[in-house]
């Protein structure tokens, strides 16, 4: 056997101590929490509310009894409140059989009064202390978060399961806008930008995405109705998409199925005669799923199509982002970002909140038809001949 | 007369010390003549029919003596004469027939051995399903004719030697003159030369002797059951030992990558042979790091995996009363004396210990709480994964190191696992196996090599192995 060397040792024992590995405990001796709520109550007082999964050994009796059974529930928390939030987790602590496990927390719930007075305390905290994912999603609940992850959801098997699962699949469809800590802590830091956060609440016992809560200075300004957030999705979603039935041009009483990718996006900003300039780009590649009626599809009717699409996104968009401007006059987008980036030393110069309202906004969308889904594609000369 | 004296001494001597000599005294034409044998290890009919048989029939009017013996009456076809009377008892001891006559001064070693030996039976070890049934036997001849039956090879070499003091072994070093390194066979041979112990009963003791270290944790030669592996190392540039009395045949050098070779793979299709050795290494890393993963995951890291998982894990353990890392070691301890029952079981009661196993681990275990139903799933992979190798050297290392890398990792948690998994792989590429890294061909480095050893192709792998430095580098 080979000697190992006396440094690698050493190394070896020093790193052992300071890895800290010695404080373990299995995890069926761990509290572990599924999803945890934060709202403002009475006084200012910070309220704590939340699901744990509960494990309960079961020793069967009689004649059957072959193995222990244990089954898996979910409790809820409630309740658990103080002056601040060291108060409130130390009541919360008074009430735990086994130490946290905070790394299976599927989702944080903020209450719309403790958004409204700001989350960036708990988001630092959140941030800096050890055991939270940063891929923690955060959300803002309709209702206040004690009765939102007290009830049961019928399509999960908890609250904050159902959260996850529901903001993940919109999210990955492409219809969605889903930040994780991770993403609210470098907003926060970049400063001089705003962000969202999605708006959920509970509509017969499932958990729907309402819209988008948006935060300015880390204090929720206003909230947004999911149909009015396109234009949002559209700018910061993954691969967005807009699926929605159209008019067949040629034919007014028949209707096309549309599915709608926006592609190959960019933000282009420029600085020009003391003005700053943000230019979105995109590629929207339409597919016409099927034809209410079958009925033949002419290059003009795509071409209408093509044109009404372009239109229609252009004023989503568009909209939406002189609301930003003028209404909440907050950047929510993170233009910034791509400014700082395209413009570093500008950027240095001006005050982005100042300047973000008047910034000159254009959008310039290509459409096009790119998969017909319902015709033989050898059938064009069929309709040439009809012409 | 001075040799004749010392002639009849030796016999008196014999005789006194009660060797089990038998002695056959026969007198032709008034002359005596003496045949010496053990009768153990003599075959009575050749003895019989092809020395006094001839001998007793003697009716020519030449004089009887060695020369006209050796020469035109006995029927013996391996035949030689000596006139040193010390060696006399060797060659009898060997099992040989010593003929003299007191008057001549030289006397005839006749081979009439006949050694109890079993037929050249299937493999017990190194078993599959398309491969040669010819396995080796205890018999030396009998495991030389089977090589030489493979490889027609003039340059094939045969060196024997023989080992022990007082056993007297016989010890071959087979390899073929023109492939294998020199310097291997050197070092091969320096090595048995330098052996001086009584005995040797097994080629166990030569694969310790050839070790470069006592205390190598790593089997650094070979062992090969059947035949075609031994001549498949032969032709690759390697150099097989045959050890007397031992039925595995020994190889040399020899790397990491061999032993994840079962030879099944060199006759099957390309794919599986992908396949079987992707397979084998998932089974060694399994084999060595499941307990520890399970202790890992469960004591100090449960959030890297899906939620889902945590709690279908932290429901599955709540009846069990002590942590991971003794509910590991425990069962594992239990599956290693399990396996070590079996394998000393005779065959008749040994699958009394598979229903043993399966009702006191798998169901009564886990019934009573005192362990998880995952733990028992791991333990069972653990345990399946290990029987995936064809040579089980490979697999006792790694079944001491699971328990010192389980250890490791109860204590220190995943960076007691990354240390166990970082010493061991210094390690395994710090040995080396007759001055030739253990690790090749992945450490060092060779492509084609690695190439070779993944796809097992005899039509793709047009060159011998370039980490053996052999000294004709192509096969085809």
């Amino acid at each position: 056997m080979k000697r190992i060397p006396d440094k690698f040792l050493c190394i070896l024992t020093l790193t052992s101590l300071l890895t800290g590995c010695w404080d373990f405990q299995d995890i069926n001796r761990r509290s572990v929490t599924i999803s945890v709520g934060v709202d403002s109550v009475n006084n200012n007082a910070i309220e704590y509310s939340g699901e744990n999964a509960r494990m309960i050994p079961s020793q069967s009796t009689g004649n059957n009894s072959q193995s222990p059974q244990s089954s898996l529930g979910i409790s809820t928390f409630s309740d658990v409140s103080g002056k601040t939030f060291e108060d409130a987790r130390e009541n919360y602590t008074l009430q735990t059989p086994f130490p946290d496990f905070l790394g299976a927390v599927r989702v944080l719930v903020f209450g719309k009064n403790f958004a409204q007075q700001g989350i960036e305390a708990y988001v630092n905290r959140i941030n800096r202390i050890f055991g939270y994912r940063k891929s923690l999603p955060l959300v803002v609940s309709e209702q206040h978060p004690t009765e939102f992850l007290g009830t049961n959801v019928k399509n999960n098997i908890s609250a904050g399961f159902s959260i996850e699962s529901t903001l993940d699949h919109l999210h990955s469809e492409g219809t969605a806008v889903y930040p994780k800590i991770a993403d609210i802590v470098s907003d926060m830091a970049f400063g001089n930008i705003g962000f969202v956060l999605p708006y959920v609440g509970k509509r017969n016992d499932s958990i729907v995405l309402l819209g988008y809560a948006v935060f300015k200075e880390e204090k929720m300004i206003d909230i947004l109705d999911i149909q009015e957030s396109k234009g949002l999705v559209y700018i910061l979603g993954v691969n967005p998409l807009r699926v929605e039935a159209i008019h067949q041009p040629s034919k007014e009483n028949n209707m096309l199925s549309t599915r709608t990718l926006l592609k190959k996006r960019k933000i282009i900003t420029s600085y020009k005669n003391g003005k700053v300039n943000i230019e979105f780009k995109a590629k929207a590649e339409i597919q016409i799923q099927f034809l209410y009626n079958v009925e033949p599809l002419t290059d003009d009717d795509k071409k209408t199509l093509e044109d009404i699409i372009t239109q229609r996104i252009k004023r989503e968009i568009a909209s939406f982002v002189i609301k930003s401007q003028k209404e909440y006059k907050s950047d929510i987008f993170g233009f910034a970002k791509y400014f700082r980036a395209d413009n570093p030393n500008i950027y240095k110069k001006i005050n982005w909140k100042d300047t973000y309202p008047d910034a000159n906004f254009s959008v310039d969308i290509k459409s096009k038809v790119v998969n017909i889904n319902l015709f033989d594609p050898n059938a064009k000369d069929f309709f040439k001949e009809q012409k | 007369m001075r040799k004749k004296k010392a002639f009849l001494e030796k016999i008196q001597e014999l005789k006194q010390n009660n060797l089990g000599i038998s002695i056959r005294e026969l007198s032709i034409n008034g002359n005596k003549l003496f045949i010496l044998y053990v009768s153990q290890l003599t075959d009575k009919n050749s003895i019989s029919n092809n020395v006094i048989k001839p001998i007793l029939q003697y009716s020519r009017k030449e004089k009887i003596s060695i020369d006209v013996l050796f020469s035109t009456v006995l029927y013996v076809d391996n035949i030689a004469t000596d006139q040193d009377e010390n060696k006399m008892l060797d060659y009898i001891l060997e099992g040989k027939s010593v003929i003299l006559m007191p008057d001549e001064p030289h006397y005839i070693i006749a081979n009439t051995i006949k050694v109890e030996k079993r037929n050249v039976d299937i493999p017990q070890m190194q078993t599959g399903l398309k491969l040669p049934q010819d396995s080796f036997n205890e018999n030396f001849d009998s495991n030389l004719s089977l090589i030489r039956y493979r490889i027609k090879d003039p340059a094939l070499r045969i060196d024997n030697l023989t080992i022990g003091k007082r056993t007297k072994t016989k010890v071959a070093v087979i390899y073929i003159n023109d492939i294998s390194n020199p310097k291997y066979v050197n070092e091969v041979k320096k090595r048995l030369e330098a052996i001086s112990v009584d005995g040797i009963i097994e080629s166990g003791y030569i694969q310790k002797f050839l070790l470069n270290n006592p205390f190598d944790l790593f089997p650094e030669i070979g062992i090969a059951e059947r035949s075609d592996r031994a001549c498949g190392g032969i032709l690759s540039g390697k150099i097989c030992i045959l050890v007397e009395g031992s039925n595995f045949a020994l190889t040399v050098p020899e790397t990491i990558s061999d032993f994840l070779d079962s030879g099944e793979e060199h006759y099957d299709n390309i794919y599986t042979s992908m396949f079987s050795k992707l397979l084998r290494i998932i089974a060694l890393v399994s084999t060595l790091t499941l307990s520890s993963i399970y202790v890992m995951i469960i004591s100090y890291h449960p959030e890297i995996l899906p939620p889902q998982y945590i709690l279908a894990l932290a429901s599955s353990r709540i009846s069990v009363p002590v942590n991971s890392f003794v509910e590991a070691f425990i069962m594992e301890m239990v599956s290693e004396l399990l396996r070590e029952a079996s394998i000393r079981l005779p065959k008749q009661i040994g699958p009394a210990i598979g229903i043993v196993g399966t009702i006191v681990i798998g169901q009564a275990a886990v019934g009573a709480g005192v362990v998880s139903p995952l733990m028992v799933i791991i333990i069972a992979l653990s345990l399946l994964t290990s029987f995936s190798f064809s040579d089980f050297t490979i697999i006792n290392p790694i079944r001491v190191l699971k328990f010192a890398i389980l250890i490791s990792t109860g204590i220190f948690g995943i960076f007691g696992f990354t240390m166990g998994l970082t010493i061991i792989t210094i390690l395994v590429l710090s040995t080396s196996s007759m001055g030739l890294p253990y690790g090749a061909p992945i450490a060092p480095f060779n492509f084609r090599d690695f190439v070779n050893f993944f796809l097992g192709d005899i039509t793709l792998s047009k060159e011998r192995p370039n980490y053996l430095r052999t000294k004709d580098k192509t096969r085809q």
